[in-house]
C-alpha cells in the first residue's frame, strides 16, 4: 500500500513536471514569436525616433584587442549621426565561431550581424538559422546592391534563389597554385625562378636543398592541412563547386562534367610524386600526425616551403606572418573558380536579430564609407596607426609595435577592401587589377554555382570521415600507395560518393540550363 | 488487519520522506527534465520553429551511424571489445594491487605506493597523449631514438602508421591511467573486512593464499558486481580522450582505434547538426540501459542477493 501511494505520488509529480516543462516551453516560444512580430511591425516607426542597437560579431585570431571599446565608441559616433544606429562588438575568435554560433542562435541571443568565416552558410540555412537578405538589401542597402552587380560578393551564399550572406569586396579576384619557398634557401642552391613549375621540377629543387641541409625537410606539408580537403588544388586546377572535393569536382576550367577528384589520373600521379618525396626524405616522417604549426616548423628550420594559393598580397602577408622572406614558385595559370569569388567570409543576419533593417543599414555604410571600414579594421588614426606619404599606406605610430598596439587585427572582413589602408606597398592597385583580369580570362564554367547538399547529408558525413581517415597519410606520402590507395577509393564508393556526384551533376545541369 | 498501525507508520515516516524531497527535485530537474531533449533525435531541427514545432523525421538522424559500409561494424566492435578487456583487467589488476598494498606493513611505504599509483589518474588525457608521443614519436621518440638503437636496431618503427601495436598500447595506457582509482576503491573494501576472519583463519592454519581466495575475494564480491554492472552500462561509450588524443587521431589507425564516440566527433565536428548528435547519444543510452537490465537479470539468476535491483 505504502509503496503504491509513493509510486502514485511520484508518477503525478513526474507527469506534472513534464506538462509544466512543455507548458512553459510553449509559452515562451509563443511569447518570443509574438515579440518578433510586434518588433517587426513597430520597427520602422521606432527606427526614426530611437537609436537602434545592434550586436555584431567581431572576429579575432585569438586575442581580443585591448582598445576594442574605444574603437566601438568611435564607430558609434559615425553611425549614430549617419544612420541612427548604435553597434556593439561581440568579440570571438575564429575557431570558436564554429561551435559558438549555433549555440547563440539556439539560445536566442541577440546577434544582428554575424560573420561566417570559413564555414559557409548552408548548414545554417538548412536549420533555418539565417534571414534571407534579398528584401533587406533592396530596401536598405543601395551601395551593396550596386557592388553586387559588379563583384561576386554573394556567390556561394545563394540557397533556393535567396541570398543569405555578403562577403567583403576583395583587393583582387582569382587565384593561382604555388609553392611558397624561403628565399634564402632557394638562393643557396642557386635556382633561377621559372614562370611555371611542374611537380617533377620540385623533385630536383628538393633534392638540392636536402643535399645542403640534410636535417631539413624541404616540402612542408602537414596532415592537419589536408584532413578535410586536399593539397592537390595547389598544383592543379579543380573547381570544387562551392563545396569541398567531397561532392566531386570539375577538372580544369572548361569541363562541365563532375568527377571524383580522387579517382582521376592527375590526382594519382600527384600522390605518387608525394610518396616519392616522402621516401626520399623531403617530407617530415611525422607529417601526417604532427601537432606542430607551420610557424614553428619554419622558424626552427624543419621545413622551408609549403603550398599556398598565390595572390599579389600573399607574399607580403606570409612574410609578416612567418617572419621569413619567400618566393612563390607558380604551378598553374591564373584561374577563377566557383570558390575563388570571395574569401569564404560572409556577413549574415541570424534569425535572432532584433533589428535586421538597422543591421543591413550598418552593413551598407561599411561598404559605402571607407573611413568606417578603416576604423573597424585598423583602429583610430594617430593612436593605432599613422598615415605615411604614400597614399593608403599606413604604419604604426612611434613606439608602437604589433605586440604593443591596443588594436591590431589583420582579419580583413569589413566592406570594400579596395579602399582600405594597407601596411605594405607591395600590392599596388595595378598589380591587383592585372591579376584579376588574368584570372577572369580563365574562368570556370561553374562560377556562381554552389552545390546544395541537403539530401545527401548522410553520404557526405560518411565521405568526410573517409577523407579525414585517409587524406592526411596519403597526401603526406606517409603510407604505401599500392595498398592504401585502392582501399581509399573503395571506401569513398562505399560511403556513396557516386550518388553525391550524380546529385551534384543533376543540380549543376539544371543550373547551366538556366544561365 | 493492521491498517491503523500502517497509517501511523506512514505519518511517522513523512518527515523522513520530506528529507528526500530536495534529492528527488534535484534528480527531476537535473536528470529527468533534460530527457525531454531526446525528441530532438527524431526531428529535423529547425531553429526558427523551435524544438517542439520542428518537423518529425523518424529515424533519419540515426542513419549516418550505419551508412558507411562496415564502419559501423568496426566501431561497434572496437567499442565493445576494448570495453570488455577494460572491464576484465579493471577487476583483476586493481584487486591484485589492492591486496598487495594491504599486505605492505610499513604505513609510510604503503601511502607512498598508493599516491604514486593514483598520480596518473589525476592527469588529463591530453597530457597522457603527449607522454605517449614522447615514447612513440617516429623521429625523436624515446623508443625509436634511444631504446631501439641501444639494442642495435636502427630501423625506426612508425607507431602512428601501423595498426598492430595499438590494441596493446591503448590497453596499457588505459590501465596505467585508471589503475589508481580502481585500487583505491578495492583497497577501501579490503581494509573494511573484519580482521577477525583472518585471525580465525590463521588459527586454523590457512596460508596467505588460502586467506585471499577464501576470505578476501568472497568479501569483495558485492563491490565487484556493482562496479561491473555500472561498467557494462557504459559499454557503448568509450573514453574519448583515450581513443582520440592518444592515437593522435591518425587515420591509418582507425580500424583499431575508432569507437562510436570518436566517429561521432569526427563526423559531426563541422556539421553543427544537433539532431544527429542527439541521435548518437540516444542510441548509446538506450543500448547501455538495455545492457544494464540484461546483465542485472543474469546476475539475479546466478546469485540473487547480489543483484542491483
Amino acid at each position: 500500500m505504502k509503496k503504491k501511494i509513493l509510486s502514485l505520488l511520484l508518477m503525478t509529480v513526474l507527469t506534472a513536471t513534464m506538462f509544466m516543462g512543455c507548458g512553459t516551453k510553449n509559452q515562451s516560444s509563443e511569447q518570443s514569436t509574438s515579440q518578433d512580430t510586434t518588433s517587426q511591425d513597430t520597427g520602422d516607426e521606432q527606427a526614426s525616433q530611437e537609436t537602434a542597437h545592434i550586436v555584431m560579431t567581431y572576429l579575432t585570431a585569438g586575442n581580443t584587442p585591448a582598445d576594442l571599446l574605444k574603437v566601438q565608441d568611435a564607430v558609434n559616433e559615425i553611425t549614430k549621426e549617419k544612420i541612427n544606429v548604435e553597434v556593439e562588438f561581440k568579440a570571438i575568435s575564429i575557431p570558436e565561431t564554429f561551435s559558438q554560433y549555433s549555440l547563440w542562435i539556439t539560445s536566442g541571443e541577440q546577434i544582428d550581424l554575424m560573420m561566417n568565416a570559413f564555414q559557409g552558410v548552408s548548414n545554417y540555412v538548412n536549420s533555418a538559422s539565417l534571414e534571407p537578405l534579398d528584401l533587406l538589401i533592396t530596401e536598405n542597402a543601395p551601395t551593396i546592391s550596386k557592388l553586387m552587380e559588379e563583384y561576386p560578393i554573394t556567390d556561394g551564399t545563394v540557397v533556393n534563389d535567396e541570398i543569405y550572406g555578403i562577403s567583403p569586396v576583395l583587393y583582387n579576384y582569382g587565384a593561382q597554385g604555388s609553392l611558397l619557398i624561403q628565399k634564402d634557401v632557394l638562393d643557396e642552391i642557386g635556382v633561377t625562378v621559372k614562370d611555371q613549375y611542374q611537380l617533377n621540377d620540385f623533385t630536383e629543387i628538393f633534392a638540392a636543398i636536402k643535399e645542403k641541409h640534410p636535417d631539413m625537410y624541404p616540402y612542408g606539408i602537414i596532415g592537419t592541412d589536408v584532413s578535410a580537403a586536399t593539397a592537390y588544388g595547389y598544383f592543379g586546377i579543380a573547381d570544387t563547386l562551392g563545396a569541398t572535393a567531397n561532392s566531386g569536382v570539375l577538372m580544369g576550367t572548361d569541363s562541365t562534367k563532375i568527377v571524383n577528384l580522387y579517382e582521376t589520373e592527375d590526382y594519382y600521379n600527384y600522390l605518387k610524386t608525394v610518396r616519392e618525396w616522402y621516401e626520399a626524405g623531403y617530407i617530415m616522417p611525422d607529417a601526417a600526425t604532427t601537432d606542430s604549426l607551420k610557424t614553428e616548423l619554419l622558424s626552427t628550420g624543419v621545413i622551408c616551403s609549403f603550398p599556398m594559393l598565390n595572390k599579389p598580397e600573399m607574399i607580403p602577408d606570409s612574410e609578416t606572418q612567418y617572419g621569413k622572406e619567400f618566393v612563390a614558385l607558380v604551378t598553374t595559370d591564373n584561374y577563377y573558380t566557383s570558390l575563388s569569388p570571395n574569401s569564404g567570409t560572409y556577413w549574415t543576419i541570424p534569425i535572432t536579430s532584433k533589428n535586421p533593417d538597422a543591421a543591413m543599414k550598418f552593413l551598407n555604410l561599411m561598404y559605402e564609407d571607407s573611413d568606417l571600414a578603416n576604423l573597424i579594421h585598423w583602429g583610430i588614426e594617430g593612436t593605432h596607426y599613422v598615415k605615411t606619404d604614400t597614399e593608403k599606406l599606413i604604419t604604426f605610430p612611434e613606439g608602437v609595435t604589433a605586440d604593443t598596439s591596443g588594436y591590431y587585427n589583420t582579419l580583413g572582413l569589413y566592406g570594400d577592401r579596395r579602399y582600405e589602408y594597407t601596411w605594405s606597398d607591395a600590392t599596388s592597385e595595378e598589380a591587383n587589377e592585372t591579376f584579376t583580369q588574368k584570372s577572369m580570362s580563365n574562368k570556370s564554367k561553374a562560377v556562381g554555382y554552389s552545390y546544395n547538399s541537403e539530401n545527401m547529408t548522410n553520404q557526405l558525413i560518411a565521405i568526410n570521415s573517409v577523407m579525414s581517415q585517409y587524406l592526411p597519410s596519403l597526401e603526406t606520402g606517409s603510407v604505401d600507395l599500392d595498398s592504401v590507395y585502392p582501399e581509399f577509393i573503395s571506401a569513398l564508393k562505399n560511403a556513396g560518393i557516386e550518388d553525391v556526384i550524380a546529385d551534384n551533376q543533376a543540380q549543376f545541369d539544371l543550373w547551366l540550363e538556366k544561365q | 488487519m493492521v491498517k491503523k498501525k500502517k497509517s501511523f507508520r506512514w505519518k511517522n515516516a513523512l518527515p523522513v520522506y520530506a528529507l528526500m524531497l530536495p534529492g528527488i527535485l534535484y534528480f527531476l530537474i537535473n536528470n529527468y527534465l533534460p530527457m525531454f531533449g531526446m525528441i530532438i533525435a527524431f526531428k529535423k531541427l529547425n531553429f526558427r520553429d523551435g524544438i517542439l514545432k520542428s518537423p518529425w523525421c523518424g529515424l533519419d538522424n540515426f542513419k549516418f551511424l550505419f551508412s558507411q559500409g562496415n564502419t559501423a561494424l568496426i566501431m561497434t566492435r572496437n567499442t565493445i571489445l576494448y570495453n570488455i578487456v577494460f572491464i576484465i583487467l579493471g577487476i583483476i589488476i586493481p584487486i591484485t594491487v589492492a591486496i598487495l598494498l594491504n599486505e605492505v606493513q610499513q604505513k609510510i611505504a604503503s601511502r607512498i605506493y598508493q599516491t604514486l599509483i593514483l598520480l596518473p589518474f589525476l592527469m588529463s588525457w591530453v597530457v597522457v597523449s603527449y607522454l605517449a608521443y614522447a615514447f612513440l614519436s617516429g623521429e625523436t621518440g624515446f623508443i625509436n631514438a634511444t631504446i631501439l638503437p641501444f639494442f642495435g636496431i636502427n630501423q625506426s618503427i612508425s607507431f602512428y602508421q601501423q595498426q598492430k601495436y595499438w590494441p596493446f598500447i591503448l590497453v596499457f595506457t588505459n590501465q596505467w591511467k585508471s589503475l589508481g582509482f580502481g585500487t583505491v576503491i578495492y583497497l577501501a573494501s579490503v581494509i573494511g573486512i573484519s580482521p577477525e576472519f583472518y585471525e580465525a583463519a590463521q588459527i586454523d592454519g590457512a596460508s596467505k593464499w588460502k586467506q585471499i581466495t577464501n576470505i578476501t575475494l568472497p568479501c569483495l564480491k558485492p563491490t565487484i558486481i556493482t562496479l561491473t554492472i555500472l561498467n557494462i552500462g557504459r559499454i557503448f561509450y568509450s573514453d574519448f580522450g583515450l581513443f582520440y588524443q592518444v592515437p593522435k587521431n591518425s587515420g591509418m589507425l582507425y580500424n583499431v582505434t575508432q569507437t562510436i564516440d570518436t566517429y561521432v566527433y569526427n563526423a559531426l565536428m563541422n556539421q553543427n547538426n544537433i539532431s544527429m548528435s542527439a541521435a548518437a547519444c540516444v542510441f548509446q543510452s538506450i543500448v547501455g540501459a538495455a545492457l544494464v537490465v540484461i546483465s542485472n537479470q543474469i546476475i539475479r539468476k546466478l546469485s540473487k542477493e547480489n543483484a542491483l535491483f
